[in-house]
This record gives structure tokens, sequence and C-alpha cells, in this order.
């Protein structure tokens, strides 16, 4: 017990000193290392920065799943027993308790009639055991769910360390960032880790290929630069034939699941810039989007008579968001106006091109070619979830039963030569102590107002 | 000028009322006004947790009229968690004093409670109070169970530092005999504080287990891991640890009643980092509590 609550403090201030300290961030542990000077490389050798892998970190989550498990099942069986056996105590015993115990004379001379009133009182059933015909013991409990509810708690709480326990001997995580209509295996992805190193890692990657099928980014429609949804359409194909296995769609909240692993909306990425194709040939790229980035507009000049100048913006069609150039021309030098804000000459209008379909302008064929933006599909291998929410459960049903209190109380029933009886009580609550008082003190009252 | 919202009033009125009902609560404790129980009820020796029940009522309003507007479960940044540990709070309390008497006769409870709600909701004041569309990763029903449950164990959290305070406070400016005994009356008023305690951490901490263990259920669903060691996650995971080490020392009798406080104390501590330091600072997952 002592083990396990100084445990219990060292793994919270430990999280505090992981959760205020930077862990594996560079751009952190960059300040740091310069804040803290010399003490830099001891601190990092202690593992201060990657402290929730560190082997000292590690070390205590073992000793208090070995503290934890250890101990539920040290005093599951004793508590066990308390609720499953009657245990009855004598009058020394009863005496013995330091408080939580009276002695109450009681005028009448029928031990039936006092346990009646006693029962009625309290609300109790007792068990009782005759020494002697003027000589009862009594016992009785109520509330054993609440009893019950800690030993549930703590099988929940070792399910849950001895899940991620399993986890950390079989779980892979990988994270790729994908185009659409494009194909991967899990072994080829960007980002794979396995929980431990090779040799002590027993999991196992699924051979079949995955397809990316469609990303789309949905806008709020009041709301045009934020992002309500990310959705990503994959098939799962079998290798060897390249049919497809399975197929569904994957959004942030919404993972999907094959065969044991299962997917996530993870990021997106643009792959390439805005094309701009001219006179369909050459279909060179005119420009990418990292060119416009920071800057209002570009200008290109495509022959001594056409001057473009392109301009990137969004517009919402359907509640999607599409990316788009705006295309201003200058042909034979007529357009004026240039600033930040753009004031074009009526009559040399614009144009915007957009999707795929050719536009002719002022004699030139333009075409506008969309970005191509990849999907980032984070994906993970985990036996253990299951166990681990059967885990969640036990622990919820096992707190909310031990919010019921559980009260003990035992009674020495005792008649002397004059029958005259005396009622020795004891009790004893982890909680609700002053309910369970009222109604001794109510118990009290009856039996002394029991005439003789 | 920008016309106030409904929500904007409704939050000024709370203000007011919490305002009300902590000089009433502090006239029954420093100039001793009349309090209820005492001998006969004093229906007006109510009226500060009367104003407290109107206050949290009003703030209940204003989720009501704010989700309603928002068109989702308003509970997402730091300004409306603010109004949600107000109105845990003062919810909490009003529930406490109807079911004890004792807590009648301690009305520095009561001051003590306002005075946190009052400093929260006017903190919330200063806050950009403007619904914003939700990110992606919140758009989801765990949203509506995970954040309450965390958001009233927080409640429940401060108000057991309130009571541990207390007992301390209580215990170090009681006049004590030649052989270093406490009164009676002294005795009763540090069990009433301690008993006020532990009836906040007893669901406090069940609360917070549930509601991290149910914040790993949706992490899984929306990034993909239950668990990311993400500060806001580690820390609390250590609040609960702490608040933990209190349950069972507290159950068990193996601690006295100074140190049980006192980890309360250091409970109080770690919350507030999980709460507003880990917010304020803006990093990990949970970044989008800022503001």
């Amino acid at each position: 017990m002592e083990l396990a609550i100084v445990l219990l403090i060292t793994l919270g201030l430990a999280c505090v000193m992981g959760s205020l300290l930077p862990q594996e961030n560079v751009v952190a542990l960059d300040r740091i290392q310069y804040q803290f000077g010399d003490f830099y490389p001891y601190a990092k050798a202690m593992g201060w920065f990657t402290l929730f892998s560190s082997p000292w970190f590690i070390g205590l989550e073992a000793l208090f799943f070995a503290s934890v498990s250890l101990g539920s099942f040290h005093w599951l069986k004793p508590a066990y027993k308390q609720i499953t056996q009657t245990v009855f105590l004598s009058k020394p015993n009863i005496e013995a308790f330091t408080k939580h115990k009276l002695n109450i004379p009681i005028k009448t001379q029928s031990l039936p009639h006092a346990l009646a009133t006693l029962e009625q009182a309290l609300g109790f059933r007792f068990h009782v055991r005759e020494i002697s015909p003027s000589h009862w013991l009594l016992s009785a409990q109520k509330g054993w769910l609440g009893r019950v509810g800690p030993m549930v708690v703590h099988t929940g709480i070792v399910l849950l360390l001895a899940a991620c326990l399993v986890g950390a001997f079989t779980d892979f995580l990988g994270q790729h960032v994908e185009a659409p209509s494009q194909k991967f295996f899990l072994s080829e992805a960007a980002v794979l880790n396995t929980s431990t190193p090779s040799p002590w890692w027993f999991g196992k990657l699924p051979a079949w290929q995955v397809r990316i099928d469609d990303f789309t980014m949905r806008f709020y429609p009041k709301a045009p630069t934020k992002v309500e949804q990310y959705e990503t359409k994959l098939s799962i194909l079998d290798p060897a034939t390249g049919k497809p296995l399975a197929s569904g769609a994957l959004s942030v909240n919404h993972p999907f699941h094959y065969d044991g692993v299962s997917f996530y909306q993870a990021s997106y990425q643009q792959t390439s810039g805005h094309f701009i194709k001219l006179n369909n040939t050459p279909p060179e790229k005119l420009m990418a989007t990292e060119t416009l980035v920071g800057r209002p507009y570009v200008k290109k000049k495509v022959s001594s008579h056409l001057t473009l100048w392109f301009f990137p913006l969004s517009r919402l069609t359907d509640g999607v968001q599409r990316n788009q150039l705006q295309v201003f021309a200058q042909v034979n030098g007529v357009l004026k106006g240039f600033g930040q804000k753009v004031s074009l000459a009526q009559k040399e209008s614009t144009s915007l091109i957009e999707g795929d379909a050719p536009t002719q302008f002022k004699g030139f064929t333009l075409q506008y070619v969309k970005p191509e933006i990849a999907t980032g599909v984070q994906f993970k291998g985990a036996t253990e979830v299951e166990a681990i929410y059967l885990a969640f459960i036990l622990l919820t049903i096992g707190f909310l039963m031990s919010q019921i209190p559980h009260w003990q109380v035992w009674g020495v029933l005792e008649a002397d030569e004059k029958n005259h009886i005396q009622a020795s009580l004891a009790w004893r609550a982890k909680k609700q102590l002053p309910a369970l008082e009222k109604r001794l003190s109510q118990a009290v009252k009856a039996l002394e107002g029991l005439e003789s | 000028m920008v016309p106030l919202q409904q929500y904007e009033v409704g939050v000024w009125t709370a203000l007011i009322f919490t305002g009300i009902s902590l000089l009433l609560g502090l006239l029954q404790w420093v100039k001793n006004f009349p309090r209820h129980g005492e001998g006969k009820p004093i229906y007006w020796g109510k009226l500060p947790v009367a104003f407290m029940a109107v206050s949290a009522g009003q703030l209940l309003m204003v989720y009501i009229v704010r989700s309603n507007l928002a068109g989702f479960f308003a509970l997402t940044n730091m300004y409306e968690s603010l109004l949600a540990v107000a109105l845990g709070m003062q919810g909490v309390c009003v529930f406490l004093f109807t079911l004890e008497k004792r807590y009648w006769q301690h009305p520095i409870l009561l001051v003590l409670v306002q005075s946190m709600a009052l400093g929260y909701l006017y903190w919330a004041m200063s806050l950009n109070s403007a619904i914003e569309p939700l990110q992606p990763s919140l758009v989801s029903y765990w949203r509506a169970i995970h954040v309450p449950i965390i958001m009233l164990s927080y409640s429940l959290l401060f108000l057991s530092a309130i009571g541990a305070g207390l007992y301390l406070w209580q215990l170090k400016t009681a006049k004590k005999t030649e052989a270093g005994l406490i009164s009676e009356t002294t005795q009763t008023t540090l069990d009433v504080y301690d008993n006020w305690t532990f009836a906040c951490v007893q669901w406090a901490f069940p609360l917070l287990t549930i509601g991290i263990a149910l914040g790993a259920v949706w992490a899984n669903e929306a990034w993909g891991t239950y668990w990311n060691w993400d500060p806001k996650e580690a820390m609390a995971l250590a609040t609960l640890l702490i608040f933990g080490a209190y349950w069972h020392l507290r159950l068990q009798e193996r601690a006295s009643k100074v140190a049980l406080q006192w980890i309360v104390i250091l409970g109080l501590a770690v919350l507030l980092i999980t709460y507003f330091g880990i917010n304020l600072m803006g990093v990990g997952l949970h970044s989008y509590g800022r503001f």
C-alpha cells in the first residue's frame, strides 16, 4: 500500500515534469539547450527530454503495474471473504474499537424484541449467533456493492495495464501521404513505427495494398477559410490480382477499419503548384504556387503583345473549396491601375479560368490545371484496443459501485442475572459515516424507549 | 459599438448575482448576520445560496442559448470552459448546502467558492466570446460527453481545495490549550471542512477517471491513438494520480488529516497547470482550449 502511494505521487510528479519540459521537440530543445547551458547534456542523459520513453519512467510504470497487480490480488481475497462470510465479534472485540462503538442499556427483557427494534430503526437485517439464550452475537452489512466496486476498479486497472503491455510488443503505427489514384503497401509508408524495436516486436504487417481513390476538403459555407471536414476514399487491394477487397471512406473522427488495421485522417499536402496551359502547347508550367506565396500577384510576360497577371483566389461551389487562379491580361499595354487592389480597364475585361476546360481569351487558349492534393493517412495496428475499452467499462462500473457506502455493524445482546439487557454495538464505514451514525442514534432512541 | 449578444447579457447577469451572493455571504461571515439553521430556520439566511442558484441557472441558460445559436454543444474554448467551471462550482455548492445543514454554519465556504467563480466569470468576459465554427477534430458526439465530465471534475476539485485550504488555515489560527489541544468547536469545524473536501473528491476522482477514459476512446477515433503523452493528457494523469493517492490514504486512514489536506493542495497546484497552464501555453493536441 505504502509503495503504491509513493509510486502514485512519483509518477504524478514525473508526468508534470514531462508536460512542462519540451519532449522530443527540436525547436524548443534548441532554446532549452541554450537556457540549460552546461547542465543540458546531463539533463538529456537523464532522459528529461524523452521522459515518457526513458528507462527510469518505464521502470516506474513497470513497478506500478507490479504493485497494483500484486496489491490487488493481496486484498481481493480478504475483501471477498468480508462480503461472503459473516463475521461475529465478541464483546471484548467490540470494546477494542477506539471509537465507533456504544453501549445501550435496554429495559425490555426479550432479546428478540430488542433485536427487532434495532433492525427496524437501522434498516438492517442482522445475522444472529446464539451463544446462549441470554447472549446473542449480531452481524450485519449494507451496501456490499460498494465493497465490490473497488475490486472491479482494480481489476480494470490491472487489465488496462496488461493490455498496454501486450500492445507494447505487437502494435504498429504509421503515416503516409499519397495522392488520389496512387497505391502503397503499409510497409512502404513514409513513417512506420513499431511499438518496440525489431527483436522484441511480435506484430505482423498485413500484405494487402491500399489505394487512395479520392480526397476532398469541405469548407464551412459561412466561413470559407475554415475547414469543416477532410475526407479520404480508399480501397484495399489484393496485391496478387489488384482487385479490391474492400473500400470505404474515412474522415476526422470517423476511422476506417479493415483486417485489424484502423485508418485515420491525419493531414493533407499540396503536392504540386497551380498550372496554366497556354495555347495547349507547350503544356508548360507557367508558375508554381510557391512563387505566389507572400506576393499579391505574379506577372508573366508571354509575348511582346501579351502580359498576364496571376492572382490566387478561392471560391466556394456547393460548399467545396476550389483553388483557382484569376488571370488578368494586358494586351498591347492597355491595362492600368495596378496595386494591391487591381482595377482594370473595363474593355479589357477579365477571365476566370476554371477546371479543366480551355478558355478562349484574346485569341489565346488558356487552361487552368488545379493543384494536386494528397491525403495524409495514419494507420494503426493495435490488438489491445478491445481489452482497453473493456477495462474502461470496468473502471466506470466499478467507480459507480464504489459510490454506494458499505456499512458494517456488529453487536452483542446480553442479559444479566436480573434480566437487564445490555446492547453493545460497533460499526465501520468508509463513506457516509454521519448518515450511518444518524441511523444509529435513531436506533439508540428506539432501544432506550422500550418498555420493560 | 457592437451590441451585446443574448448570452453575453446572461453572463453579465450571472456575474451580478454572483456578486450579490458573495456580498451577503461576506456579511454572514464577517458581521455574523443570521444564518440558516441556527435554532429555527431563518429563510432569508438562505439568500446567499439562493442567489448562487440563480447565477448557476443563468449560466445554464447561457449554454442553452449559445448552443442553440452555434448549432452545436457550445463547450469548445477557454471562454466557454471558464463559464462551465463557474457553473459547475456553483451548482455543486448549492447541492452540497442543500444536502448538509452543517455547511450553512460556515459561510466562508460560500464566500471562497463565489470569489473563485467571480474571478472565472470576469476572466471569461475578457476573452473573445464569438462563436467560431468547429474544427474537424471537435465535430464529434464525444465532445459533448468527455468535456462536461472533465469540467465537472475540475469544478469539484477546485471546491475540494477550498475545503483543504480552510482546514489548514483554521488549524493554524485556532487557539490551543497549553497541552496543544484544540477546542471541540474547532474540531467540529475542522471535521466539516474535511468532510467537504472528501465529499468533493469522492465524486471528482471517479469523474476524472471516467472523463480521461472517455477522452482516450475519442482520441482513438480522432487521432488514431488512445494515449499520446500529450501535455494535457499527461497533466490530467498527474492530477488523477495525486488525487488517487489522497483517495486511498483517506479511505484506508493511513495518513493524518493535515497530510491529506496538503496532498489536496498539491493536487490543486497540478490541476492549475493541467487546466490553465497547458491551455495558455497552447501546446500539444489540446491547444484549441487556449482561447
